[in-house]
């Protein structure tokens, strides 16, 4: 007799790699092909993580077609199959995948707009909480601003990339304009994204404005995060850009680093 | 907040991302509503949502991912996952599956058989009286669907479901949709599993849709969730509602997901057969 824990690993290699033959002597056949029977399994395995992933990655979809998609899939399933009951949480290696697989090899920009993706799924399933109120900023005396550090709310991602793949993924949702033809050397993209009253935002960023974003989302302290945004852009406007954040709700809080 | 509960022995519905707007909306006239757990695990959007119908409903947490009959220990980041959105939610059941989907460390995200031994009554019975421990109260576990048996199996799977129940003192799950699945399957008579099944036990029924699929010359039924409920299952439900009154029933549609009202009028159908259940109980007692 096959011990339960051998052939529950057995099951798992004929649903994930098509190896059958060890579980031949374990299943009765029945007037169906033990393989057959074996298939309903794979079948569900794939076709419902298949539909995870699509669910996860509707632009990458619509992008490289369905049958395609799926083809992409069942070799991303194969490679890296789920390791946690969870599946908003499954798909975080798919960019990474697509930037090494050969057949998309010349959709440079697709590994982004996966990624875009995935820090659109992480905004939409991060835990609630409640945005930074603008007064208990207003309320610090000015000479302590400097040393303030910030916590990122947490449904913002930082995303950039050297495509125009906000304008990919905004033509291809819902009532999107997929006439107007994007031009890929138009420039990139720096983003931050964010959920609001369970609405998925996208606040464009120049390249100063994402390093302070991204220096004060990392902890840093808000004289150090400006130094690094003005390092790129002399002329940056320190206060227009925390008031935009401020505003919008980017921080969940902040403190007084030297109190 | 205010939490609706227990559940009633009314029709309820699974409710799935594609009607969060139309139930919020339309709050229609369902007994109450059941989710699958792992969608609400990371909070945001999903749970905003969630909580929003929650107030309206009596609510059963149903998850899929736990894997109870896997041989190696339970994901206990994942029993505490489930322990923190029953502590939010207040669900009225909480329930499980007869199956696994975990082997080393891989999910499978599907709810595979096992083989009817003692040996895996064991580590079943092991997990469930882990979980019960660990979340505080009792649950209930699904009777699978299947596509194959194994040579070892020594027990009948309806005795191994009622013998989890009895060891560890869990509720349980009655599919009937899956009974008369793995009965054309498998062969045997759906009517002896009702049968079997101990009456206290069984706190809720789940009712589906299934595939019929040509395998060569044969045929197997699958499980998919994709479409009505079939008449056979409509009369092994009146069956089974026969032997056990009426119970809390759940009408479950998972792919090929219809609009809203599909679903409603399967739950004003359920609703049907539990009000005649309820009629014969109460004209035998009187």
């Amino acid at each position: 007799m096959l011990p339960l824990r051998d052939l529950q690993g057995a099951m798992a290699a004929s649903v994930l790699q098509g190896t059958d033959a060890p579980l031949a002597p374990v299943v009765r056949a029945d007037g169906i092909a033990v393989d057959g029977r074996l298939q309903v399994y794979r079948n569900n395995t794939f076709s419902s993580l298949t539909a995870a992933l699509k669910d996860s990655f509707p632009v990458v979809c619509q992008l490289v077609d369905e049958r395609f998609f799926g083809y992409a899939a069942q070799e991303y399933i194969r490679a890296n199959p789920p390791l946690a009951p969870r599946l908003a949480e499954y798909g975080g290696d798919v960019a990474a995948f697509l930037g090494g697989f050969e057949p998309v090899r010349h959709l440079a920009y697709l590994p982004d707009v996966a990624r875009l993706e995935w820090a659109v799924n992480a905004a939409y399933h991060a835990a609630d909480a409640a945005t930074l109120d603008p007064a208990r900023i207003a309320a610090v005396p000015q000479e302590r601003y400097p040393v303030l550090t910030f916590t990122g709310h947490p449904s913002v991602q930082l995303f950039a990339s050297e495509f125009p793949v906000d304008r990919i993924w905004q033509a291809h949702q819902p009532g999107g304009d997929l006439e107007g033809k994007i031009d890929l050397s138009s420039g990139g993209c720096r983003l931050l994204i964010d959920r609001h009253d369970q609405d998925i935002r996208f606040l464009t960023l120049d390249a100063a404005g994402f390093a302070l974003a991204a220096a004060l989302c990392g902890g840093h302290p808000l004289q150090e995060a400006y130094e690094k945004a003005a390092a790129i852009d002399g002329a940056f406007d320190l206060i227009a850009a925390l008031s935009t954040h401020l505003a919008r709700g980017t921080f969940a809080d902040f403190a007084d680093s030297a109190a | 907040m205010h939490h609706p509960g227990p559940i009633p022995a009314r029709a309820g519905i699974g409710l799935r991302h594609q009607h969060y707007r139309d139930v919020i909306d339309s709050l229609p006239t369902v007994g109450w509503l059941e989710v699958h757990s792992e969608n609400y695990f990371g909070g945001g959007r999903p749970l905003a949502f969630l909580e929003a119908a929650r107030a309206h409903y009596p609510l059963s947490l149903h998850g899929v991912g736990l894997s109870l009959g896997t041989d190696g220990p339970l994901d206990r980041t994942h029993l505490a996952r489930i322990k923190a959105l029953i502590a939010r939610l207040q669900p009225a059941l909480v329930s499980e599956h007869v199956s696994w989907s975990i082997a080393g460390g891989v999910y499978l995200n599907d709810l595979l058989p096992l083989p009817y031994t003692e040996e895996a009554l064991q580590v079943i019975c092991g997990h469930v009286r882990e979980t019960q421990d660990f979340v505080g109260r009792q649950i209930l576990v699904e009777n699978p669907s299947s596509y194959l048996q194994f040579v070892h199996s020594t027990i009948p799977e309806w005795e191994f479901v009622a013998e989890i129940s009895r060891r560890t003192g869990c509720g349980l799950l009655f599919d009937v949709n899956n009974v008369y699945v793995s009965a054309c399957n498998h062969g045997f008579d759906a009517q002896a599993y009702v049968e079997a099944m101990p009456r206290a036990a069984v706190q809720e029924i789940h009712l589906a849709g299934h595939a019929v699929r040509a395998i060569g010359d044969a045929t197997l039924r699958i499980d998919d969730h994709g479409s009505a409920v079939c008449e056979a299952v409509w009369q092994l439900y009146a069956a089974a509602l026969r032997r056990l009154g009426p119970v809390p029933t759940l009408i479950e549609w998972d792919s090929n997901v219809p609009e809203l009202p599909v679903l409603v009028a399967e739950a004003i159908t359920a609703e049907r057969f539990l009000a005649q259940a309820a009629e014969t109980r109460d004209a035998a007692a009187a």
